[in-house]
């Protein structure tokens, strides 16, 4: 059976650059596949998809040598709008590529293009949107959808003309879990309903990986590794070679010398179990980190917060009280629409409220305060200044309290991995740079509260990590720390406290084990529990909601004592 | 106001929406013609108030009328202001004096700084003409999609680039409106203050600071658009069916608007001439008579 993608020795080279993207990539897809590309930020793999439509080298420019072939066509032989009927193309931010103004006519574009008469095309579009699940929003306005919606929709747009291969770049980064698991549902659905050839770019492997059959690990332009999931499970080791992230189960299994070929909680508990024989657990038996924080002095205090953005608009906070002591390194957890970013701009001062009160060490908010830092989701917007060190030190000049070459700011370029960056364009860096730029420039001015809006999204898991150790530091030395996320894994394993939001209220407010385990909750909230929780779940009835207190218990419980505690590579 | 949906296009069911934008589109050349022709007040603010009508029609909302009203009102007080203190033509009455010749220095250096009856007249004038331009404008990027503008342009042989870079433009403008709130909201918790400084070199390095992000941002989203676009089969080489058709209707209707556009022009032409005395008829004395009140 011929392949449907096969790569031959491609070697691409942008413009204006003397070093390859991507070089020497030998690869082949078949029909049916669903293939997951992933790597760290910056290796090739947008770059690699764009030139299986034909983006490149036709829009991009650039050197390419070597041959890709879509079902046995030559792309550099045929013209992108050729191409788009073979290979359909997702993009990462559902907003930025959606043109019309109705779902409907969405959708229709492509067929148009393709010069498909109008009564065949509402069949088409009609029968499409059903495969995604949009059917009920046929003539629904664009702007009327959430973020999942929007990106289904960005799937049916393309679906329509029925490529054979869909490629999607990063389509789940900017979901919440509830968008990104209707998302994954539909790719699922029409890679075995259609038999459509799927190949996805991502980092959040723990969601994909379940999904896919095969994957392909890049770095530096070059294919590293590439095999099927369950020979991917068994080898976890690449990944932290790469600095990937791997589904919990896994990385649990993996600790505990465990083979498991599947990313699913029951077969890793029932892998575990064969090796090792855990008794139930008893009250108090495991250990959980953080619960002696509580009696620190407030560092913000919130008393019957009330806000909506119109008279009689719809009420967006309701009756917060809260008290978050100084240096808790703090998760503010919820779906879209929870009030999760208003309420961090009731505590940056960007917001009054309507009724109730904001107090910052004993003081009541007013409007913008200094010693209250705010990292926006888009770090883009915080980056205005010509290099990377006038950035940094931006505010502190403005001040005039300290110089732009501080041994402060040097120390944060150096821990957020921006060293020999200074001179660089910020807006020119990539994204997780970027965001790692904004956090400097915020933390240089040593507030007494940083407040981050999402930092984690589309970050790898190397970056999140960086990110997260220059705020505990922080908070080490009496910083607060408040973070929106909707991932779960990421909360649970850094931060001290756990607050949920539902339409606008807080629904729980706890250690991760508290929060986590009820599920009435997470399913309020749309969050998922931790895998790492469900398995302790089953495996002894625990509550240990990271794979570190996962480990540790069953080595303790099993081995007798807990001497080879868990080492996360 | 900064809110993004606001100045997006929205789908509807009313006449205006349903309009052919080719329509829509020979709809506002022809008022922006016959606003240039006409200098008749009454007849300027009779074509505003279709102009409001038809928002009346396209059932614009509340928030959109705001914005409406917001921009009138601003062009309407800068024209008349600026007309009424700088009007140079004569006749000029003078309705008040804000600086006496007499007055040292200043009074004497420009010779008085006054408010002409006629400038004001005239500014208001000139504000009728932009307040009907930027109303219909308004009113064919709220209720026209993107999508079926870029196939109007393009079936009338418009350049693809020129026509893509016009549609993008205009997609991305409520964009950027909601987005310099955010940068200005980012600047604004960075400490930063545009405008305590007034000196020239700063008005300008924050005017820099304030649109690099904002740029940067755009040309990403057109970038990814342009993309999105091209791979669904839209670009410079496809020969698509024109599956949208003018209806008959419509195309009589913006026949008679041109034909209209064209008479207009001819009797201003013959205005002009009997002003001037070039050519004059006096049996069409009553018609001179209308057209020195409407035109």
């Amino acid at each position: 059976m011929n392949p449907i993608v096969r790569i031959r020795n491609v070697v691409f080279t942008y413009k204006n650059r003397s070093l390859p993207t991507l070089s020497h990539i030998n690869l082949d897809i078949e029909q049916g596949d669903f293939v997951l590309l992933t790597g760290a930020t910056g290796c090739g793999k947008s770059s690699l998809l764009k030139m299986l439509n034909g983006l490149i080298p036709h829009e991009n420019g650039g050197l390419l040598t070597g041959e890709v072939f879509i079902e046995g066509y030559n792309t550099q032989d045929y013209s992108i709008a050729q191409l788009s009927q073979m290979v359909g193309m997702v993009f990462q931010s559902p907003d930025d590529q959606i043109f019309s103004t109705t779902v409907f006519d969405e959708v229709a574009f492509i067929l148009e293009n393709m010069g498909i008469q109008l009564e065949d095309i509402a069949c088409r579009v009609h029968e499409t949107l059903r495969l995604v699940g949009m059917f009920d929003q046929l003539d629904a306005s664009v702007h009327a959808l959430s973020g999942g919606q929007k990106q289904r929709l960005a799937v049916a747009s393309v679906l329509a003309a029925r490529p054979k291969v869909l490629v999607l770049d990063e389509p789940i980064s900017q979901l919440d879990p509830q968008g990104a698991t209707e998302l994954l549902s539909v790719l699922e659905y029409i890679n075995k309903k259609l038999g459509m050839t799927i190949i996805i770019v991502e980092h959040r492997l723990h969601e994909v990986m379940p999904l896919c059959r095969r994957v392909v690990i890049m770095d530096k332009g070059q294919i590293v590794w590439a095999g099927t999931r369950d020979e991917a499970f068994c080898c976890p080791e690449i990944f932290d070679i790469h600095g990937l992230r791997i589904p919990q189960t896994i990385d649990i299994c993996r600790c505990l010398g465990v083979t498991v070929r599947s990313a699913e909680v029951k077969d890793a508990v029932l892998a575990i179990q064969r090796q090792y024989k855990l008794p139930i657990s008893e009250v108090g038996a495991e250990s959980f980190p953080g619960e002696s924080l509580v009696d620190r002095t407030p560092a913000i205090e919130i008393d019957q917060l009330e806000f909506q953005y119109e008279n009689k608009g719809r009420s967006i906070l309701q009756d917060i009280h809260l008290a978050i002591p100084t240096g808790q390194f703090v998760a503010l957890m919820g779906n879209n629409g929870a009030g999760k970013s208003t309420l961090l701009h009731q505590i940056s001062g960007l917001l009054k409220p309507v009724k109730g009160q904001v107090r910052i060490g004993g003081e009541q908010v007013n409007g913008i305060r200094p010693n209250v830092g705010m990292v926006l989701q888009n770090p883009d917007f915080m980056l205005f200044n010509d290099t990377v060190a006038e950035e940094i030190a931006f505010t502190l000049r403005f001040k005039k309290t300290e110089d732009a070459s501080s041994q402060h700011c040097q120390e944060l370029l150096k821990k957020l991995g921006l060293e020999g960056m200074e001179s660089d364009f910020p807006l020119a860096l990539s994204r997780g740079q970027r965001l790692r730029v904004a956090i400097a420039a915020v933390l240089a001015c040593q507030p007494l509260i940083v407040l981050l809006d999402e930092p984690t999204t589309g970050q790898d898991i190397g970056h999140i990590e960086d990110i997260i150790l220059v705020l505990k530091e922080y908070t080490a030395r009496g910083g607060t720390v408040i973070f929106c996320t909707h991932d779960t894994e990421v909360a649970a394993r850094f931060a001290e406290r756990i607050i949920i939001m539902c339409n606008g209220s807080i629904i729980a407010d706890g250690t991760a084990g508290t929060v986590f385990r009820q599920k009435s909750v997470l399913d309020a909230a749309g969050l998922k529990p931790p895998a790492a929780l469900l398995i302790a779940q089953e495996l002894y009835q625990g509550e240990s909601v990271t794979v570190k207190e996962v480990v540790d218990y069953v080595r303790q419980k099993c081995v007798g004592s807990n001497a080879g505690v868990y080492d996360n590579p | 106001m900064f809110a993004r949906n606001v100045w997006e296009a929205t789908p509807g069911y009313t006449i205006i929406h349903n309009l052919d934008i080719r329509t829509k589109l020979v709809m506002l050349i022809s008022f922006a013609i016959v606003t240039l022709i006409i200098d008749s007040p009454r007849s300027l603010f009779l074509l505003f108030c279709i102009t409001l009508f038809l928002h009346i029609i396209g059932q614009s909302s509340w928030e959109r009328w705001r914005i409406l009203a917001i921009f009138i009102l601003l062009s309407m007080w800068g024209s008349m202001v600026s007309q009424a203190i700088f009007y140079n033509q004569e006749p000029r009455t003078i309705m008040a004096c804000l600086i006496s010749p007499t007055v040292p220095i200043l009074g004497k250096w420009t010779g008085g700084v006054f408010i002409y009856r006629e400038g004001m007249e005239y500014g208001a004038i000139q504000a009728l003409r932009s307040s009907i331009m930027l109303g219909l404008g308004f009113l064919l990027s709220w209720t026209s999609d993107p999508r079926q503008l870029l196939r109007s342009f393009l079936s009338w042989k418009m350049p693809y680039e020129l026509a893509f870079m016009l549609i993008t433009s205009l997609r991305f403008l409520p964009v950027i409106f909601q987005e310099t709130a955010i940068v200005l909201t980012a600047q604004r918790l960075r400490g930063f203050q545009p405008l305590q400084s007034m000196l020239p070199h700063r008005l300008i390095q924050t005017a820099f600071q304030t649109l690099f992000p904002i740029l940067a941002r755009t040309l990403r989203r057109a970038a990814t658009l342009a993309s999105s676009v091209e791979c669904r089969g839209f670009g410079r080489e496809v020969h698509r069916l024109n599956n949208c058709v003018w209806p008959i209707g419509e195309k009589f209707l913006c026949f008679m608007m041109l034909l209209s556009v064209a008479g207009l022009f001819i009797l201003k032409a013959l205005d002009m001439m009997q002003f001037n005395g070039i050519i004059y008829f006096s049996t069409w004395r009553s018609l001179y008579d209308v057209m020195k009140i409407w035109m």
